[in-house]
């Protein structure tokens, strides 16, 4: 093979090392700083079904904070809502947020099929810009994400979570 | 058996089939020796309620057949791009192999990959009778993984950890020796060729991997 054409391979492959390593490394970077910071309620806005912004500011002082990142299209989300509706007592006073990106139309069916607004202490949001990743890191479905009344991360679940597990960290 | 004459005597045929039921035959003694369902109700237990971990094991037996399926296509694709690559590198080389003699000797080589797989079992079944799933999932025999604790570093550096073992570079050369076998020229521009077309892919597809693993599961 001529040298030129040997010398272009080799070029395209530094390339395509360089750049990929650069993402690699730019992507951990950026995964490291949210995880980091994430350990405090991060200044998150999402929008509630009527189109209000909800940010950090407007969660309730004084108590927990439970994130529950959902799909209404996800059957594993479906189970979920089933079961912190059933154990809502073992909740106690936290604030359980409830955020999906998905549509606004799903996630009001989705709302209205589990009664979700006749619970004070659910609130179901709106991840209008598909920001919940930038706050939050790791954004499979379900998630959840329990806040002290410090508004310190205590424990982070991703998947299917037993409710036992979630009420455990609730004090 | 001399690698000659398990270069001259067998098609490449047989020898993929065999390569294939082998392995297939290692998953399967592994799934049945080493995983039992106490080690997913251990590992789950925190997060998931006893009928979840049931119906993810009888999930994962319903899908038992897809991953014996996925095992041989793998072994397949990963035989078929290593010959692709070397052959790229005999071109660049000014080199006359024929595609399928790499694809033989690539079949050949791989073979050495069994070998981490029966050390496993009998690590596990003989050695480290008291075991979690993690330690069955991060076990890799003599590789550099075995250095570190897989708690202490970060999730990006697992399969690269684990590539690089004893066996990896004994595949390097025992594709050196197919090649070198094949040209009858000497060792050691074979080894320059495996060298300087399987490592650059090899290391293109660590990153790929790596970049895989930090934007579907970062921490």
């Amino acid at each position: 093979m001529e040298r030129p054409v040997r010398l272009i391979i080799g070029l395209l492959f530094i390339g395509a090392l360089v750049f990929m390593s650069t993402k690699v490394y730019l992507k951990n970077q950026q995964n490291i700083a949210i995880k980091q910071a994430r350990q405090m309620l991060p200044a998150f806005e999402f929008y509630t079904l009527d189109g209000v912004a909800f940010s950090g500011d407007m969660v309730e002082q004084g108590r927990n904070i439970c994130f529950v990142y959902f799909d209404p299209d996800c059957v594993y989300c479906e189970h979920e809502t089933e079961e912190i509706i059933r154990h809502i007592q073992q909740f106690g006073n936290a604030q359980i947020l409830m955020v999906s990106a998905s549509t606004p139309e799903k996630i009001e069916a989705f709302s209205q099929e589990y009664k979700l607004a006749s619970y004070p202490a659910i609130q179901v949001l709106w991840d209008r810009k598909h920001l919940f990743y930038k706050w939050f890191g790791k954004a499979v479905v379900p998630s959840v994400f329990i806040y002290d009344s410090q508004k310190q991360l205590v424990k982070a679940y991703f998947g299917a979570t037993k409710m036992e597990a979630i009420t455990k960290h609730l004090n | 058996m001399h690698l000659n004459s398990i270069f001259n005597q067998y098609r490449i045929q047989s020898l993929l089939v065999f390569l294939i039921i082998v392995s297939l035959f290692l998953l399967f003694v592994s799934k049945k020796l080493l995983l039992d369902d106490g080690l997913y109700y251990e590992a789950f237990s925190d997060q998931l309620s006893i009928s979840q971990i049931s119906s993810l094991i009888e999930r994962q037996n319903n899908y038992e057949i897809l991953t014996y399926t996925l095992v041989a296509v793998t072994i397949l694709v990963k035989c078929s791009v290593i010959a692709l690559i070397l052959y790229t590198g005999t071109i660049c080389m000014g080199v006359n192999i024929e595609f399928n003699k790499l694809f033989k000797i690539a079949i050949i080589s791989d073979f050495i990959f069994l070998i981490p797989n029966i050390l496993k079992i009998g690590w596990f079944c003989c050695i480290q009778n008291n075991y979690t799933l993690s330690d069955l999932q991060f076990f890799y025999p003599l590789s550099a993984l075995n250095i570190f604790e897989t708690n202490s570093i970060s999730q990006i550096w697992i399969y690269p950890l684990q590539l690089l073992n004893v066996f990896e570079v004994a595949y390097w050369f025992l594709l050196a020796f197919g090649i070198h076998r094949l040209i009858k020229s000497n060792f050691d521009k074979s080894l320059k060729l495996v060298l300087s077309s399987y490592i650059p892919a090899m290391l293109l597809w660590v990153v790929f991997i790596m970049f895989l693993t930090v934007t579907f599961n970062p921490a």
